[in-house]
């Protein structure tokens, strides 16, 4: 029988701060779904995502001596993916404003068919994910898309277990609210 | 009015998770049990967690591919510096976006061998920034003209890309479109030539008018926001913020065009009357989506060809060039824009690769 020796994080870690790119291959293989769908619930774009995990592991590769027992290799790793996300949200041009548009359009419309094509092509809760405040964003995507636990998001965005908590709950509110129409 | 403090959304994802204690369970059936309406808000909750768990999502990028690209990076960290270090000498740096999403194979890092290219080339104002478009790159060529240099920025198909002029002016151009801009603008105008759809975000500066000069129409501004559509000969323009003031070449005819408003060229060379519009909704196109409102088919299909970098629709049936349609697209797949215009028009739709049939 053969027996896969899956090596530790830390093991990892260690051969990645050694320069070991097949570590580091093994690393990546292990987080690249983690951090592109968390890229891709943040920034709504599948491209965006794409490229901003490329520049995580790059930027991880980059910075490895920094990383210390202390820190979890997985939150720091999630930590940049964040930095990324946000600077990549203030180079883009302010057009959120889309969804209102729309909303106004299909009240409008009065149109089935419309109402009909809306919802076959939107995807109501990500547009919903979308409207959220930034760090609730980012709190939310981790915990319910990633699975992270309370103490991990708290390390990755700096803030309290009880900022975490809060983060929760008004992300639930506010999706309940804004979704609310596909609900009841 | 809403869930009880104890039996917050928290703890509603803990027992749709299983990840409660026996005490806990049987705490909240007990609060299950209470009312009527607790069970209400319990079920409401569960169609709510199961539209956040089936929200949709890309395929993940293929990871043998996505790895060689970050191999080469950090393989080639001592070249890259180098690169990057000169890059930050330059101050206008230039983005060519991503036009629309696929999970095709790219290459990223093309950019770098723009950017040498630019270097070598000599041109000091700006450099490319290849951001993974998956179809052939907007071309920039030069055209000599005596001290004042001039560049063509042009987009095909499938493909948009955003100028930023020495000015501070930032021009995005949407797919099949075309600019003609200077190095450097003189000390009392600013004159560039547009050809398709482009959103214009003019830096303000009252001593130096910027215009525009598009299909016999002269646009004037000294700051404002405006989208303009030039189409199949057909102009117009849409002004998101402050005014702008436009001439016809053909009648010498002048009109002001503000906020929240749209005017049109005639085929007569004189403007129509400003027509009061819902500007984000022109504006769809930056948004990566098809906007149609009463449009007839036959020009909607050109517009989807646009998104796509080789794509060609033939409407077969005559009869349906007429149809018109309503609604947004996201242009994401063209396989979903299909389905759905194959169900609500009742088109029969043949795909044979590239070429697409309305029968």
């Amino acid at each position: 029988m053969l027996v896969v020796d899956e090596k530790s994080l830390p093991e990892l870690i260690e051969e990645i701060r050694n320069n070991n790119t097949t570590a580091f291959k093994e690393f990546f293989s292990r987080y690249q779904s983690g951090i592109y769908y968390f890229l891709f619930r943040y920034t709504s774009d599948p491209e965006a995502a794409k490229d901003l995990t490329q520049e995580t592991f790059i930027k991880f590769w980059n910075h490895k001596e920094s990383i210390n027992n202390d820190l979890a290799p997985k939150a720091y790793l999630y930590k940049i993916a964040r930095n990324l996300a946000l600077n990549y949200i203030d180079r883009k041009p302010p057009f959120s404003s889309f969804e209102e548009n729309e909303s106004v359009l299909i009240k409008l419309s009065n149109n089935p068919q419309l109402d009909y094509e809306r919802l076959f092509l939107l995807d109501e809760c990500q547009k919903a994910i979308n409207l959220l405040p930034e760090r609730c964003k980012a709190t939310f995507i981790l915990s319910v898309y990633e699975g992270l636990h309370y103490d991990e998001i708290a390390e990755v965005l700096n803030v309290s277990l009880q900022t975490v908590k809060n983060q929760m709950n008004k992300a639930f509110t506010v999706l309940r609210k804004h979704m609310s129409k596909y609900i009841d | 009015m809403d869930l009880l403090k104890t039996i917050d959304f928290q703890f509603l994802v803990r027992i749709v998770k299983n990840e409660v204690g026996q005490e806990e369970r049987e705490f909240f059936q007990g609060w299950l049990e209470q009312s009527e309406e607790n069970k209400e808000k319990f079920s409401s909750f569960l169609v709510l967690w199961d539209k956040i768990q089936t929200s949709r999502k890309p395929s993940l990028p293929p990871q043998e591919i996505e790895w060689e690209k970050i191999e080469s990076k950090i393989l080639t960290d001592q070249s890259n510096s180098i690169i990057n270090s000169l890059s930050v000498l330059n101050k206008e740096p230039q983005e060519i976006v991503s036009p629309y999403k696929s999970n095709k194979v790219q290459t990223t890092f093309v950019w770098i061998l723009r950017i040498a290219a630019v270097f070598v080339a000599g041109l000091p104002l700006f450099f490319l920034q290849h951001n993974e478009s998956p179809k052939k790159e907007a071309t920039v060529s030069k055209v000599e003209v005596p001290q004042v240099k001039y560049y063509t920025l042009s987009t095909a198909n499938g493909q948009r890309a955003t100028m930023n002029l020495s000015d501070g002016s930032v021009i995005s151009l949407n797919a099949d479109s075309k600019l003609k801009y200077p190095n450097y603008f003189d000390k009392d105008s600013r004159e560039i030539e547009f050809e398709g759809e482009g959103y214009f975000k003019i830096h303000p500066d009252k001593t130096r008018p910027f215009r525009i000069k598009c299909n016999n129409t002269i646009t004037e501004v000294t700051g404002t926001e405006f989208n303009i559509k030039n189409r199949n000969h057909k102009f117009s323009i849409a002004v998101v913020e402050g005014s702008v003031k436009m001439f016809s070449n053909k009648t010498s005819q002048e009109v002001a065009v503000v906020k929240g408003q749209m005017v049109s060229l005639k085929n007569s060379g004189s403007f129509s009357k400003p027509l009061k519009i819902n500007v984000k909704h022109l504006l769809a196109w930056r948004e990566n989506k098809l906007s149609f409102s009463r449009t007839p088919l036959n020009l909607a299909v050109k517009e989807i060809e646009r998104c796509y970098s080789n794509v060609n629709i033939t409407i077969v049936n005559d009869s349906l060039k007429h149809k018109t349609i309503t609604g947004v697209f996201d242009t994401g797949s063209l396989d979903e824009i299909l389905s759905v215009l194959s169900i609500t028009h009742d088109i029969k739709i043949n795909k044979k690769g590239h070429q697409i049939y309305f029968e």
